[in-house]
């Protein structure tokens, strides 16, 4: 089937004015009367919260932290793009809109990323006027940084820590909310089940963490604003417990999935170094910036990095993409330092490294301008490497980040399920096969503040508050199911635990299906996720009950999940044979061996849709560029 | 805010009692070290510090009221202050905690303050007393008064040893006292943070030591 | 490859908030030196299922020292011995073989414990909503640039709101006073000229939710300084009290 994804009419400058007079408005004094539940609280979910609230709906807001200030968007390091043109160096909404579409491999939906670029000027007003301590000029005016191989500098920042302080500013708009009475707080409750009624989404099950009690929320509209699904890998630069089950449960209960195979794999990664670790952690790639990528030229080159004199030092970046040079997209830097450990050349105890260096940086601009600007990043990188990076190179390698896929969803944010809106890194919307640095707290920011206000609306007009209570039979039914769920796993009482068992999964899908693939690694990958999935549930090990906190109940929920999602995953990139963003589909390259696309077959958004446990079958959104010229994307 | 509202808040306490310890520090102890240490110039010097405090007769009851109100409000708040605290720290810690030798004097403060207050109420005994003496004391068979009081009341070690303790506990809760209040004030800029705790460890020290001389004098004599 | 460590953990259990508590001991081997504090507890879970023992509780999630979920005492120290650094950032290099390491939950009364290593921090959050933010509603912010900002004030301002609501300032006061955490909200939107229309109610609303929570009162001992791990001055606790008395004044 074609799915729709209602784009408005018109030119491409005007949908969004346009749309937004279209939409329908809720009358102020009816708004109270409608109540939405939004589910996460990270840059997103706390801006969608507040704003709803601010406008007088009824919000009920969840998060399985203890606050909504934890929120892995906290985490993300480098900054937020605008269209300001504040340093006057050719930027625009037009240009950054472009970017974007390019950057993500042509495989976004142009109207929704217009969108985006067009309201990315908002999102800094907001943020500023909230108190974001982002950096200043001497001249008090804000200060901008090109990031992630962009030419223009449009990125705003605070420090490396940009999504905390974004966050920080939402998470406060969100507490007033609360303070006001608009928006009630709901902390350490899991999405458990989502709850459909008649087709539309009015409410979900959650468990309450301290108590293990399921409860029924009710609504008028759900917003899923969970976060990605890189955690599938075991290893990425997510947090511990970011998750795919809330998306997972919207999609078996009709919600289409689109382009799950869509992962960012970030190039600047520190290294894998021990079978206990549990966290790659992502060191900005502002460090692109100035710091040099390369490899000795000899393969398996065990000497000092110190001891390698610069002729026989490679700065493969640099040597083949002259123009952009270590300011690659994030696929094309990623892709590359693969490729190098491949031929035996990489660095460090594995081999599955490559140097980011500093010195040249660190002579030409002196120690104290490096020290201002990466200061935090190298205190971390030494921390966790016990390194001195203004000594020695840094080790990096690439590592899952972000989930370009995700829940699919129309023009208005809102899924194939009416009701059911999802916002963020959850949706799949805005980064088509690869996200630019720096755009993912803008498109989080903007779904929250600018889009999903407008949108709501549309849909709740149409809708009767409060058609549906928490006494309707779905809701005892979808209940019935959790407990049972809950109570198989928790009778299983095998012989292994639940991390042994998403170790081994995120293992087979680095392997099979991380920054290149074939169909049979694919194949291999699908039988492999489905024995490991059946041993799970024949062998898993879970101490302690359902009726108290049980944080490996918890983490046995999740990995259930993710080993069915890791099936789509894998049937999607089967599907797609075609290299494109960051995967390298290895039937599908150039004579010189970069990635081919294949437009003319693969030029549409994928949307699967569950069948009972059955194969899912694929929908299409086909995408057309009306704007952007389909081109190769060449850095070189 | 309502006055009431600073009162009862833990930062208008604790700016009640930084104010009530600064001025203690600025109108009671610094004075009196200067007077006291009037002894060290010898019997006529000191007699007449006393002569002349005494001859301010109403103004200095006046001041004493004044050192009194003081005293009582920084002892006062203290005491709501530190049951407060108490209570917010009534879960302890059963494994031994870390605490930087630098807070050492901070940690002190309510018992040094403790201390300092029990002294205070043998010293205004003294006090009292050596109003009705002081016009005749004889030490060395002379009659000095109250320098041959102070004198004859350092013969005694215990008197002594007592005496230097308890200044060296002064100096202690000085030199946290200080820097403390001007912590709290907000009177002790960022940029000089160093500068102004030294300036509290060097009144501590001068404290201390400014009036231990007076025992060494005591004793050389 | 990093070293390994044999080492001896004396952790904290405790049922619920009703339980009584206790130290445990256990005996580890073969700990990577390169293993993150939180890792090798990790480690301990897997053996602790494996023998059919209750995992230990204790919250983590972004392991990369900024969501401020984790935090314990570790020998007496809250996150550990290393400065600025918190419990995921923590690296097991630090600590020597045949080690005996205490791990004790962070304790104030306005943070009760509640299995575990896990302490209720909502109080923290109480703070935050009484005023830690500047009321701006959504799309009625001027152009970012029409807001000049003295880029040293800038630079103090993010010093402040560097804080990560971890609670290990009022787990190591010994008033057990959450002061610098409310400070450096309170400082960071005063340093900005953006929190000034709200700056005397936000002190006072703040500060008295912060006293009804049960923390106590700062009495400068500094001990927080220390153990931030975002290395938050208590620079901020000065100001914060001047913007205390000036809201007094004005």
């Amino acid at each position: 089937m074609i799915i729709n994804g209602n784009v408005p009419e018109g030119e491409i400058q005007d949908k969004w004015t346009k749309h937004k007079f279209n939409s329908k408005l809720v009358n102020p004094a009816n708004k109270r009367k409608y109540t939405v539940i939004v589910v996460g609280t990270g840059l997103a979910g706390s801006s969608a919260a507040a704003s709803l609230g601010e406008m007088g709906y009824n919000v009920k807001s969840f998060t399985f932290h203890d606050s909504p200030r934890r929120a892995h968007s906290v985490a993300a390091q480098g900054g937020i793009n605008a269209a300001k043109n504040y340093p006057n160096d050719g930027d625009s909404v037009y240009r950054l809109f472009y970017d974007t579409v390019k950057g993500g491999d042509f495989r976004s939906r142009e109207a929704n990323v217009y969108r985006l670029a067009e309201i990315s000027n908002l999102i800094i007003d907001q943020c500023v006027a909230q108190g974001v301590p982002f950096a200043r000029e001497y001249g008090g005016l804000l200060d901008n940084r090109s990031f992630g191989g962009a030419q223009v500098s449009r990125t705003f920042f605070a420090r490396g820590q940009t999504g905390q302080q974004l966050l920080l500013g939402a998470y406060g708009a969100l507490m007033k909310e609360v303070e006001k009475g608009s928006v009630t707080m709901y902390t350490r409750r899991d999405m458990v089940d989502l709850v459909v009624v008649d087709g539309h989404a009015k409410g979900i099950i959650v468990r309450n963490l301290l108590t293990g009690e399921l409860e029924s929320h009710s609504a008028d509209a759900v917003i899923l604003a969970t976060g990605g699904y890189g955690n599938t890998f075991y290893l990425s630069t997510n947090a511990q417990n970011s998750n795919v089950s809330a998306a997972w449960q919207a999609y078996k209960k009709g919600a289409y999935f689109s382009n799950p195979c869509y992962t960012q794999i970030h190039p600047t990664c520190i290294p894998v170094h021990g079978s206990y670790q549990s966290k790659l952690t992502l060191m900005s790639e502002s460090l692109r910036n100035d710091g040099r990528v390369w490899v000795p030229k000899t393969k398996r080159d065990k000497r000092k990095a110190s001891d390698i004199p610069e002729e026989e030092r490679d700065y493969y970046l640099e040597n083949k993409y002259p123009r952009f040079g270590n300011l690659v997209p994030r696929d094309i830097a990623s892709r590359n330092a693969k490729e190098q450990c491949d031929q035996g050349k990489g660095v460090g105890e594995t081999g599955f490294a490559v140097y980011l260096d500093f010195r040249d940086a660190i002579a030409r601009q002196g120690k104290d301008t490096i020290k201002e600007k990466y200061g935090n990043l190298f205190d971390m990188y030494q921390r966790i490497t016990g390194e001195n990076p203004y000594e020695t190179p840094m080790m990096i390698y690439p590592a899952i980040h972000y989930a370009m896929g995700g829940l699919w969803v129309d023009y208005n944010l809102m899924s194939n399920l009416p009701g059911l809106f999802v916002l963020g890194e959850a949706n799949f919307s805005d980064h088509g096969a690869n996200r630019l640095g720096a755009s993912a707290l803008m498109q989080g920011l903007g779904d929250g503040y600018f889009v999903i206000p407008y949108t709501i609306g549309n849909y709740l007009d149409s809708e009767k508050p409060g058609k549906v209570t928490i006494n309707h039979e779905a809701f005892r039914q979808a209940t019935e199911n959790i407990n049972t769920r809950i109570n198989k796993l928790l009778s299983i009482k095998g012989t292994r635990t639940v991390d042994s068992f998403h170790k081994e999964l995120g293992h087979i899908m680095w392997e099979k299906c991380g920054m290149s693939r074939n169909e049979t690694s694919l194949k291999e990958a699908l039988q492999r996720v489905g024995e490991l999935k059946s041993e799970f549930w024949e062998n898993v090990l879970i101490p302690g009950s359902g009726k108290e906190l049980n944080q490996s109940l918890e983490r046995a929920g999740r990995v259930a999940d993710f080993f069915e999602f890791a099936q789509l995953l894998l049937m999607d990139a089967n599907q797609r044979k075609e290299s494109c963003g960051g995967h390298f589909r290895e039937e599908s390259q150039t004579p010189e061996g970069e990635a081919k696309r294949n437009d003319a077959e693969f030029s549409f958004v994928s949307a699967w849709q569950y069948q009972n446990g059955e194969t899912p079958i694929m929908h299409k959104e086909e995408l057309s560029f009306t704007e952007v010229k389909l081109a190769e994307r060449s850095y070189k | 805010m309502k006055i009431s509202k600073y009162i009862s808040s833990s930062i208008g306490k604790k700016q009640i009692i930084a104010f009530s310890g600064l001025v203690l520090i600025a109108i009671f102890i610094l004075p009196h070290l200067l007077g006291n240490l009037q002894i060290l110039r010898g019997a006529q010097a000191f007699n007449g510090y006393a002569k002349l405090l005494h001859s301010m007769g109403f103004v200095l009851e006046i001041i004493e009221a004044f050192f009194a109100l003081m005293f009582v409000v920084h002892i006062v708040f203290t005491i709501i202050l530190v049951t407060e605290n108490f209570r917010a720290r009534s879960i302890r810690y059963k494994s031994a905690i870390a605490s930087e030798p630098r807070s050492f004097a901070s940690r002190m403060m309510p018992y040094t303050g403790a201390i300092i207050l029990l002294f205070l109420v043998v010293h205004l005994y003294d006090f009292a007393f050596a109003k009705e003496a002081a016009t005749s004391c004889v030490w060395r068979g002379e009659d000095l008064g109250l320098y041959g009081m102070v004198m004859n009341s350092f013969a005694n070690p215990w008197r002594l040893g007592g005496y230097a303790f308890i200044m060296l506990i002064v100096g202690l809760h000085l030199s946290h006292a200080l820097q403390s209040a001007l912590q709290t004030l907000n009177l002790r800029p960022g940029r000089y943070v160093f500068w102004f705790n030294l300036l509290s460890y060097f009144l501590g020290i001068s404290v201390t030591v400014g009036f231990v001389s007076i025992i060494i004098y005591a004793v050389v004599h | 490859m990093g070293k390994k460590l044999a080492l001896t953990l004396k952790i904290w259990r405790q049922e619920s908030n009703k339980a009584k508590g206790k130290f445990e001991t256990y005996k580890l081997k073969d700990i990577d030196t390169d293993a993150s504090f939180v890792e090798m507890l990790d480690v301990l879970n897997e053996e602790l299922a494996l023998a059919g023992k209750q995992p230990v509780a204790f919250e983590t999630d972004c392991r990369e020292g900024i969501c401020g979920c984790c935090g314990a005492m570790v020998n007496g120290h809250a996150h550990g011995p290393q400065r600025e650094t918190t419990l995921c950032q923590l690296h097991m290099r630090l600590f020597e073989n045949n080690d005996t390491i205490i791990v004790e939950p962070f304790r104030a009364k306005a943070m009760p414990l509640i299995k575990d290593l896990i302490i209720d921090r909502s109080s923290l959050t109480r703070i935050i909503a009484k005023g830690g933010y500047v009321s701006v509603r959504t799309g009625s912010a001027p152009d970012a640039n029409s807001i000049l900002i003295r880029k040293e004030n800038a630079e103090a301002a993010m010093d402040a709101a560097q804080c990560i609501g971890c609670g290990a300032c009022a787990a190591a006061c010994p008033n057990a006073a959450a002061m610098l955490y409310t400070a450096a909200k309170v400082s960071q939107l005063a340093l900005l000229p953006q929190g000034h229309p709200e700056r005397e109610k936000r002190v006072s609303e703040m500060l008295t939710q912060m006293d009804k929570e049960g923390f106590g009162n700062c009495s400068n001992s500094y001990e927080c300084e220390i153990v931030c791990p975002k290395g938050i001055s208590v620079t901020n606790i000065a100001r914060l009290n001047k913007e205390y008395l000036r809201a007094l004044l004005n």
